[in-house]
C-alpha cells in the first residue's frame, strides 16, 4: 500500500492507517520530543496528538 | 520550482508535502508546549511541604504560628528538647528566644539571679550532651 491510500485511509478515520502512519513517523517523532538531551513524554503525547491533527487537516 | 518537483517520483511527492507540514506543525506544538512550561516553571509553586526554604520563603508568618518543636528542622534537636522538663524548657526558651535578663527570668520563677543562670546553664549543658550522645 503506498503513502496515499494510507492517508486517505487515516483521513477517513481507519484507526489501523492512523497507526501505520504514527509508526511511521514515530522515529521524528521521538527526536523532536528530546529536550535538553532528555526524551520529554508529555511533548511525545503532544506531538502525537499534532500528528494525528495534521493527518485530518492535510489537503492531499 | 515545477521542473524541481518533477524530477522526484510522483508518489512520494505526496509523502514529502505531508513531512514537511507535519514538520512544521511539529516546530509550532513544540513551540507552544516550550512556552507554557515556562509559564508553568514560572508561576507554579512547588507543593512539596518538606522543602522548608520555601516555606521560609513565601510564608515567614505561617511558620510563627507553628508550636515551636514543630518549627525546628533538626530532629536530633528536637529530641533532646523533649527530653527536658517544661520548666528547662521555659528557662531555655525564655534566654534564648525572648532574650531576657536572668534578673526577670528569676523573678518569674521565684528563684534569684544566681539560681536562674546557674539553671540556664545546667540546661545547656544537658542539651549539649543530649546532642552528642546522638551523634555517636
Amino acid at each position: 500500500m503506498n503513502f496515499k491510500e494510507l492517508l486517505i485511509q487515516a483521513k477517513s478515520g481507519d484507526k489501523d492507517a492512523e497507526e501505520s502512519i504514527l509508526a511511521l513517523y514515530k522515529p521524528l517523532l521521538i527526536k523532536e520530543s528530546i529536550l535538553d538531551g532528555t526524551f520529554d513524554e508529555d511533548l511525545y503525547q503532544e506531538l502525537c496528538i499534532t500528528l494525528l491533527n495534521c493527518i485530518r487537516k492535510f489537503i492531499i | 520550482m515545477w521542473q524541481k518537483n518533477n524530477r522526484w517520483e510522483i508518489p512520494k511527492e505526496l509523502q514529502y508535502r505531508f513531512t514537511g507540514y507535519l514538520q512544521k506543525a511539529i516546530r509550532r506544538g513544540k513551540a507552544a508546549y516550550q512556552k507554557k512550561s515556562r509559564h508553568l516553571a514560572f508561576h507554579e509553586i512547588s507543593a512539596d511541604i518538606g522543602d522548608m526554604r520555601i516555606l521560609d520563603e513565601m510564608a515567614p508568618d505561617m511558620l510563627e504560628t507553628l508550636p515551636i518543636l514543630m518549627r525546628l528542622d533538626d530532629a536530633d534537636l528536637v529530641r533532646a528538647l523533649e527530653h527536658l522538663e517544661e520548666r528547662e524548657l521555659r528557662i531555655l526558651l525564655a534566654r534564648v528566644l525572648e532574650e531576657q535578663a536572668f534578673e526577670k527570668i528569676a523573678q518569674g520563677l521565684g528563684l534569684r539571679y544566681k539560681g536562674a543562670s546557674a539553671a540556664y546553664y545546667r540546661v545547656v549543658q544537658k542539651l549539649r550532651k543530649e546532642l552528642r550522645g546522638g551523634q555517636t
